[in-house]
């Protein structure tokens, strides 16, 4: 998950933003939404992907023994190995 | 601010919407109102449990249901929609004894309107989208459902077109029961991920079941 906060809104969580996850489905190709209410605009298409992520690496000992699952396009995603 | 307070704003300023969106020839007036009756007319949490009850009873469509939950859904005539701007999909996660599904949308508020009704508003509060994510097993706990500490949480944030629905664990003590019956069973909560489905031995069949 990239770690660069972007000056635009681009569905990503803040929560997760720099956290290391795994891909673990696809959700086909969607165009990218940008922005908020009236002023969102819609990008070219990109794959959306399902990453889950250890509840307990991103928020500690409350999260132990839980995952944590959002679907995000691919451009905020960045490859870690 | 309290929840009325937000609400009589929004109230307001979609009401101001709607007025300009007339004068300005967009809408037809009283155009929107008989489309978002129709749509909430038809959306309700039975959908979402006929949908649990008939995989509880047919393998088969429970792996279908799992593996496109949307052809499913539409195939018993309650297609997901609609959106705002292109297709939503639906995805259904399966509770089992290892694994327990919660939803929650961070970013905003998405929900599966179709299948589970109009949202609670402890779905759209802060405290829930922030708080389930951090401690998924206290908040459920807050809500009554204490799971074993080796039963996995597995937390799923709409933050895309994708619209998740749980698929509840098939109580004890309901061999035998109908579809609809099985159907009465389970409550919204449940397809949300803040509850099971309690068997029936434990409470009676709601009057009017079966």
């Amino acid at each position: 998950m990239s770690s660069v906060d972007p000056d635009e809104f681009r569905r990503v969580p803040g929560y997760l933003r720099g956290q290391v996850g795994v891909v673990v489905g696809e959700c086909g190709n969607k165009p990218l939404p940008v922005g908020h209410g009236a002023g969102e605009v819609f990008r070219e298409p990109e794959p959306v992907l399902t990453v889950r992520f250890d509840a307990e690496r991103v928020f500690g000992a409350t999260g132990a023994g839980s995952y944590l699952h959002a679907d995000l396009w691919l451009s905020n995603l960045e490859e870690v190995s | 601010m309290s929840a009325d307070a937000t609400n009589e704003r929004i109230n307001r300023r979609v009401a101001v919407l709607e007025r300009l969106l007339e004068e300005k020839g967009v809408l037809q007036p009283g155009e929107l109102d008989p489309v978002i009756e129709n749509f909430i007319a038809r959306a309700m949490p039975l959908n979402g449990a006929r949908l649990v009850a008939r995989a509880w009873v047919d393998d088969d469509v429970r792996r279908a249901l799992l593996a496109d939950a949307g052809a499913v859904a539409a195939s018993m005539g309650m297609p997901v929609g609609p959106a705002g701007h292109g297709e939503v999909d639906l995805r259904v996660v399966e509770n089992t004894d290892e694994v327990h599904n919660v939803i929650v949308c961070t970013l905003c508020s998405c929900y599966p309107l179709r299948l589970l009704g109009t949202p609670p508003s402890w779905y759209k509060t802060a405290a829930y989208r922030s708080r389930v994510v951090r401690d998924p097993r206290g908040v459920l706990a807050e809500f009554g459902l204490h799971l074993p500490d080796d039963r996995r949480i597995t937390v799923w944030d709409s933050t895309s077109h994708v619209r998740y629905m749980v698929l509840p664990r098939r109580p004890e003590g309901t061999d035998g029961m109908s579809e609809d019956q099985l159907a009465a069973l389970v409550r919204r909560d449940a397809l949300i991920g803040v509850a099971e489905v309690p068997s029936p031995a434990d409470r009676p069949v709601p009057s009017g079941a079966g």
